[in-house]
């Protein structure tokens, strides 16, 4: 299997509603800007993988619109339906087989084109849930409850991880949101579905991603500082939440033993410097603390009170400020990729982690964390 | 928990199906380059395009960067309204979000000084008249708001 490294990366800007932008010119901005960072022209590239949302850019088989955009014209291009983090576990593949030497990752959306409520709702199927309209809040809303319950974690636990983040994001460029909050600001925020108040819910975000996977010979002709892919994994659960652990983020944690047993990872508190997790609402993050092996069972606001996650902490979480203050959807997890990229590889700016040299990337999908996917890269 | 035999179940009216609708309203950003194109054809009855940095071609609708080459454009270039017909099909199915009821013509036309061809219809000819490779002309509309059909249709020059 060949060796494969990310080698370059970009994000566009962040906001709410970029009015003077089309899905195309957020692309085109990201895959340059991810090319000029990896010093590696459109030609040299022979795949390309995106990944975009039909129905958030309301037009079907949307990759035949954006093949121009991605500089995929007569390139083996392919789409994902999910997170970019899953394209990115697609690029590797296609890379780490042999068959293709290097790859432009991207991903997009442009949430406020439409309503992200009523598209979250299409996530149940027509049959039973979507009957009640449970949407993506309302379905993580009651793994909110059932996970605070089960390890008797309380409100202030979870809003310590917005301030926590958001305190994160004002050295980050890129958020969209990058004002720091502070505990007493999120827990006298609306409750917008119980127990989850509106500062503990991503932002709506429109954007872009992208990277640049090259297998090793490229990567180490053109660059002294590449994030070398060590372990992937993904899983997905069953679909509906009502079969499910509600407590537990079982895929991720699935997914997550996948890619540290490729890496060689046995402890993931003391073996990574940092992870770049997607934490649509804070108490995703604490649980994923448990899930991605941070913390034993029920210790994940110990850990979070202790210091270890943030800033200057054992293994910071988040260090870009994460989901809570970006969340362009779909391009979410791959963002974390890029984050995760630029601090192994020491050009993380105002954001870099001393000394770090090994990070976990994760990417969420579903109602209530359904699915994860999860990339190691390291120096 | 009673188990209910097969058969058991109350058969008078099976439950087939449920309606599903989506009502989701998309407002599409024009962005940047599709604002000046609609601006141009709504204010100065003028078709737009843009000019690639590379291959120089004279692209249509105008748009960022050239698919071919991938290298930004950046010279608008003003477009006569009139070309040359490519190809063209007569429409007679009806179906949902036609600009008009059919039959109607639509065609592929290489406006003059463009390298890409611009989709419109065909109007003041019947089908069995028209021949690849006519002079068309656009034909304006008097209120013209910012859309594609600003421009009526193309006729025969």
């Amino acid at each position: 299997m060949e060796d494969v490294g990310v080698v370059g990366w970009a994000q566009t800007r962040y906001g709410r509603a970029l009015v003077d932008e089309t899905p195309q010119s957020l692309i085109y901005s990201a895959v340059t800007g991810a090319l000029d960072s990896s010093g590696l022209s459109i030609g040299d590239i022979d795949a390309v993988i995106d990944a975009g949302s039909d129905f958030l850019d309301g037009r079907g088989i949307s990759s035949c619109v954006t093949v121009d955009a991605m500089g995929a014209q007569f390139k083996e291009e392919s789409k994902v339906a999910g997170d970019g983090l899953l394209a990115a576990i697609y690029a590797y593949m296609r890379i780490a087989s042999g068959l293709f030497s290097s790859a432009v990752v991207v991903a997009y959306g442009k949430s406020s084109e439409s309503s992200i409520r009523k598209q979250t709702r299409t996530m149940a199927e027509p049959f039973y849930l979507r009957s009640l309209g449970l949407d993506a809040l309302s379905a993580g809303a009651l793994q909110a409850r059932s996970f605070m319950r089960q390890y008797g974690i309380g409100p202030d636990a979870c809003a310590a991880v917005a301030v926590k983040n958001r305190l994160a994001g004002v050295k980050n460029p890129h958020a969209q949101l990058r004002k720091e909050v502070t505990l007493e600001q999120v827990e006298r925020s609306p409750e917008i579905m119980s127990p989850i108040r509106k500062l503990e819910a991503c932002p709506i975000t429109d954007g872009a991603c992208a990277v640049v996977m090259a297998e090793g010979g490229i990567a180490r002709s053109i660059s002294a500082r590449t994030a070398w892919v060590t372990g992937i994994g993904h899983s997905a659960d069953a679909y509906s939440p009502g079969v499910r652990d509600l407590h537990r983020a079982a895929s991720a944690k699935r997914a997550a033993l996948s890619a540290y047993k490729m890496a060689g990872v046995n402890d993931p508190l003391s073996e990574l410097d940092l992870l770049e997790v997607s934490e649509f609402y804070t108490y995703q993050e604490l649980m994923l603390y448990e899930a991605l092996g941070l913390c034993g069972e029920g210790e994940s606001a110990d850990i979070l009170k202790a210091g270890v996650t943030g800033p200057g902490g054992r293994t910071p979480v988040n260090p870009s400020g994460g989901v809570l203050c970006a969340n362009p959807l779909v391009a979410t997890g791959l963002v974390r990729l890029a984050e995760a990229s630029a601090q192994v590889s020491g050009r993380a700016g105002d954001l870099q982690v001393e000394g770090a040299r090994k990070a976990l990337a994760h990417a969420g999908g579903g109602l209530a964390m359904q699915t994860a996917a999860c990339i190691v890269v390291e120096r | 928990m009673v188990e209910l035999a097969r058969g058991q179940e109350d058969a008078r009216e099976p439950v087939t199906e449920v309606t599903g609708a989506m009502d989701v309203v998309f407002k599409h950003s024009y962005g940047e380059h599709y604002d000046r194109f609609y601006r141009e054809m709504r204010d100065n009855k003028r078709i737009v395009g843009i000019k690639c940095t590379r291959c120089g071609g004279v692209l249509l609708p105008p748009r960022p960067y050239c698919g071919k080459c991938y290298a930004p454009t950046r010279e608008w270039v003003a477009l006569s309204d009139e070309g040359s017909l490519l190809t063209y099909t007569c429409v007679h199915l009806p179906f949902i979000g036609q600009p008009t009821d059919p039959p109607y013509v639509y065609a592929f036309i290489m406006l003059d000084g463009a390298d890409v061809q611009f989709p419109h219809m065909l109007g003041e000819i019947e089908p069995e008249d028209i021949e690849v490779g006519m002079r068309v002309k656009a034909v304006w509309n008097t209120d013209r708001k910012g859309t594609l059909h600003d421009i009526k249709y193309f006729r025969p020059v």
